[in-house]
């Protein structure tokens, strides 16, 4: 292994500087380029290493070093600035620029500006951007959607109208007779696919009439649930199949499927398996349409859920991010990603194992201790364990002491040979702190003044599986920027082996354990409940109604002179227009009277002068019609007897005389 | 006669009566239903919607022989049926057929004929017979009556009264075409369609009076499922027990109900009924059999309406519903 590890230091030595500094040249690495770049306190702790000095690799950090600095995100250490809130309670570390570290031909360092709020980095997770078909799929759904429901809306308020007419509740309830011979006790089942099921079943065990009244009822209620008919115990087949008048394809379809089935329910034909083959052929397509277009929709969508950016989210550019070190393994065959996976996988044996990889424990991963002994086992074989500034676990007998050990680092003595005599730049000054003498472990990093930063382990007669390093700043973007971090990161996990790297942070193990607590991180709780909200309210007026849906009565108020019309109606369908004659002609005899004064002098005649004297009218004309009316006032037999059939001509004449006498009265002087 | 050779004749029918009558199909089929099933059909609608045209049109293409009486209050028995006139030369009296004597009759306004003279035909439609004098004479076969009454002007007529309005098998409301209808009607005449010259339209006669009584016979062939008769039983008693009927329909109109099915069935080349057959001639087949309390007649409840909520009550046979 040492010798193919110095091959390899030797032909990578070089290049890998220049590769890193070729992806931190990328405009996404902002704080390489931005100037007023702001860093977070952690990160500003680079500030002291890169020193004065121009950096090739990163120029305007130096710079951003000066700039306000960043207010952690109180979300950070959920991860919204991946790595950035290592440990936000630590004091923001301003910087040890002295004079003696300025260049002579640096501008003069600006007026120090007002103290004022910290800018808030915007590491916010954003959506990624679609791509242009995408897009386009995306607008063209949502709109599409959006017409769906205001057509299901409006076809549902006009199918609400058409509703049946108001059915008496007092109907021959007691002569309903269960009619369905077909349907099984209970409620009638609705479920399309338990439908279908029923009907292969029933085909299955020889009862084809069964089978194909059950694939008939899954064709309706399918387009019962579409909302293109509506199935009730008193519709039949031609009510369904006028509903589908605007669809003539899917009623030429529906329609042949009735045809058969109304064979075999009032036909004299004997239903067969060919009957039910030739039905359910003709029913599945259609019973199933929709679970298509529910498939195709869902593709549809899964064309819009997109990975992460290939060029990284923000939080991941930043110096403490990943993004540069991902890249820069790629560039070197090196599979670096985050593993999403919980770390309890790896120990349980029933779990499949993958291909041998390197897992990175960086400062911040969350690690049941109880998981300890079976990573360290894990770490066997092919597989290698990095224990990046997390502390180790008791079994290595090393502790993590924060120091200011200085910033420079050399690959020990013993190793020299295999990564070469390089150094490595760290920001820190943490040390390993050995417990005592290990046999197993070797020194991998040290400080000039000889203490340890990090070790490597070779146990139960294994090679070196186990790296414990006193902090994670070579696996950030930031490590890249100095001395031959990049190098030493190359070699480091080249040595190891495998091509899969697998780095834990924080966020490993933060999912949500439920959909619920998934909507609550996501902060969607509030639209999911207006979501839930609106559709409960669509529900209440659309769902499933708990009785017959009825009109609400409409209180109407008859004019005066409607009730005369229907009670004159009356008497003229009873054959009663005489007797109500008889009636008004006694009361416009007694009111005439009462007008021409004339009752001191008691006889018609002295009625019909007064009367014509009052109205001009023929004294004769007027004698004819007091005589009618007196005659018919004076009969007792009229309208005791009712006539055996209609005589609209005399209706007519009664209605001829009650119009004189009431043309009488209103001449004299009105009815009062 | 098979069911397919029997909806091809009808739909043959059919294309030639609508070669001159736009727009009234449902009527159309309403009146072969009633022809087909032995009955006879009132049309209650305004004049001049085509009522004697189609009259005309369907003896043309039945090959039947049809004529047309004008009700009017006038009119007397004899007039409709026929009488013994005294032949001065023979010395004898002989029997002059009145227009009864036809295969399609057109009653036009039968309600501004007395009663008498209402009876006297009525009489000859249930019998299929004319008796003058102790004499019946057969109606020649088919025998087919179309009454039309207008619903508007009641002045001056005498309503049909409700045992004879039993009588008839359907009852149809005819009302005024659509616009595009009356445009289409309206471009025929401008092409120089005249009503009065059937013979210059060219209508083909499909049947003969034969293929008619043949096809009348047909019918007792479809096969009605015993779930359909409990189904227009409902129907039926609903009509009696409906709060805003006063009389329902009888069991004549039970009988009317299922003739009436059957016709359909067999127009669409079914040999069976299906409960679509009952349901949607209903109305056709009750509307003149029920007589409604007179509170119901205020507020303005048709019997219509008390069908439409009696055929939404009961239950169609094998519904999955």
């Amino acid at each position: 292994m040492t010798i193919a590890a110095a091959l390899l230091a030797a032909v990578i030595a070089g290049p890998v500087a220049d590769e890193a500094a070729r992806i931190l040249a990328d405009d996404r690495f902002a704080f390489c380029h931005d100037e007023r770049y702001p860093l977070t306190p952690p990160e500003a702790r680079w500030c002291p290493p890169v020193g004065p000095e121009h950096n090739p690799r990163c120029p305007a950090f130096r710079r951003a070093c000066d700039a306000p600095r960043a207010a952690l995100d109180p979300l950070g250490r959920l991860g919204f600035s991946r790595r950035a809130g290592e440990s936000p309670e630590d004091g923001p570390e301003e910087p040890k620029h002295t004079d003696a570290h300025k260049r002579a031909d640096d501008p003069p360092a600006p007026p120090k500006p007002a103290p004022q709020k910290p800018p808030q980095r915007r590491d916010d997770l954003e959506l990624p951007e679609l791509g242009g078909v995408g897009r386009l799929l995306f607008w063209a759904i949502v709109v599409l959607g959006a017409l769906l429901v205001a057509f299901l809306i409006f076809r549902n308020s006009v199918t609400r109208r058409r509703e049946d007419a108001p059915v008496e509740p007092d109907g021959p309830t007691a002569t309903t007779t269960p009619l369905v011979a077909d349907a099984p006790p209970g409620p009638p089942v609705r479920d399309v696919q338990a439908l279908l099921e029923q009907a292969r079943a029933a085909a299955s065990a020889g009862d084809f009439a069964r089978a194909i009244l059950r694939a008939h009822a899954a064709l309706l209620h399918r387009l019962d649930h579409d909302g293109k008919i509506r199935v009730t115990p008193s519709r039949t087949n031609g009510d369904h199949l006028r509903d589908l008048a605007s669809d003539p394809a899917l009623r030429a379809q529906v329609g042949e499927v009735v045809r058969d089935v109304e064979q075999v329910q009032f036909g004299a034909q004997t239903p067969d398996a060919g009957t039910y083959e030739r039905v359910v052929q003709r029913v599945v397509p259609i019973a199933t349409r929709r679970a298509d277009t529910l498939a195709v929709l869902l593709a549809a969508a899964s064309l819009l859920s997109c990975d992460p950016p290939a060029g990284g989210l923000p939080f991941d550019l930043s110096p403490s991010g990943a993004q540069a070190v991902i890249e820069l393994g790629a560039a070197h065959d090196r599979d670096i990603r985050f593993r999403t996976a919980p770390l309890a996988d790896l120990v349980d044996a029933t779990f499949p194992q993958r291909n041998p990889r390197t897992l990175v424990l960086l400062h911040d991963a969350a690690v049941d201790p109880a998981l300890w002994p079976g990573l360290l086992a894990w770490a066997t074989g092919s597989n290698h364990l990095v224990l990046a500034g997390l502390p180790p676990p008791p079994e290595l007998n090393l502790s993590l002491v924060p120091g200011a050990s200085g910033h420079v680092l050399k690959v020990s003595p013993d190793l020299t040979a295999t990564f070469g005599p390089l150094e490595l730049v760290t920001p820190d000054g943490a040390v390993l702190d050995p417990a005592g003498a290990d046999a197993t472990r070797r020194a991998l990093l040290e400080y000039a003044d000889g203490s340890l930063y990090a070790a490597q382990f070779h146990r139960d007669w294994q090679p070196d599986n186990i790296t414990v390093l006193a902090d994670d700043r070579l696996f950030t973007n930031g490590g890249l920027m100095l001395g031959d971090n990049p190098d030493l990161l190359i070699r480091l996990l080249a040595d190891l082996g495998p091509t899969d790297v697998e780095l834990v942070d924080a966020l490993l193990g933060l999912g949500a354990d439920s959909p619920v607590d998934a909507v609550q991180r996501a902060r969607l709780t509030p639209i999911v409940l207006q979501i839930l909200a609106l559709l409960a309210l669509f529900w209440l007026w659309r769902g499933v109604h708990f009785g017959r849906p009825r009109d609400p009565p409409v209180g109407s108020r008859r004019r005066f002179a409607e009730h005369v019309q229907a009670l004159g109606a009356q008497y003229f369908r009873g054959r009663a227009t005489r007797h109500a004659l008889r009636l008004y002609a006694a009361w416009a005899l007694e009111r005439l009277r009462d007008r021409t004064s004339s009752s001191r002098q008691p006889g018609l005649y002295a009625l019909a002068q007064a009367i014509a004297a009052r109205t001009g009218d023929d004294e004769h004309q007027v004698m004819q019609t007091l005589v009618e009316a007196n005659t018919l006032r004076d009969d007792a037999t009229v309208g005791t007897a009712r006539p055996a059939r209609h005589d609209p001509l005399a209706a007519a004449d009664d209605l001829r005389l009650m119009q004189a006498l009431a043309r009488l009265v209103r001449l004299v002087g009105g009815p009062r | 006669m098979t069911p397919q050779q029997f909806a091809q004749t009808t739909t043959r029918i059919r294309q030639q009566v609508a070669r001159v009558l736009l727009g009234q199909d449902e009527i159309v089929d309403g009146v072969l239903v009633g022809v087909l099933a032995r009955g006879h059909v009132l049309i209650e609608g305004v004049p001049g919607l085509g009522k004697t045209l189609m009259v005309r049109a369907l003896a043309r293409v039945l090959g039947c022989v049809a004529r047309r009486i004008q009700f009017t209050p006038d009119l007397m028995p004899s007039d409709v049926t026929g009488g013994n006139i005294f032949n001065q030369q023979k010395q004898q009296f002989e029997f002059m057929p009145g227009p009864v004597f036809t295969q399609l009759l057109l009653a036009d306004e039968i309600n501004r004929a007395p009663a008498k003279t209402q009876a006297a035909l009525l009489e000859a439609m249930a019998d299929r017979s004319v008796s003058i004098d102790g004499v019946t004479r057969p109606l020649p076969q088919p025998f087919f009556v179309l009454a039309t009454q207008n619903p508007v002007e009641s002045h001056g007529t005498y309503p049909l009264p409700e045992a004879q309005l039993d009588r008839f098998l359907l009852k149809l409301d005819v009302a005024h075409p659509s616009r595009e209808v009356e445009k289409r009607l309206l471009a025929n005449v401008v092409a120089g369609f005249d009503a009065a010259a059937l013979d210059d339209v060219g209508l083909e006669q499909t049947t003969t009076a034969a293929d008619l009584v043949a096809m009348q016979a047909h019918l007792n062939q479809v096969k009605v499922a015993d779930d359909l008769l409990d189904y227009i039983t409902d129907i039926v008693a609903r009509t009696r027990a409906h709060r805003s009927v006063y009389l329902g329909a009888s069991p004549r109109g039970s009988i009317a109900l299922l003739a009436a099915g059957r016709a359909r069935a067999a127009m669409e080349g079914r040999d069976f009924v299906t409960p679509d057959d009952i349901k949607s001639l209903a109305p056709a087949v009750l509307r003149h059999r029920l007589i409604l309390h007179p509170d119901a007649e205020f507020e303005g409840v048709s019997p219509d309406d008390c069908i439409t909520a009696i055929l939404a009550e009961a239950r169609v046979p094998k519904t999955p519903a």
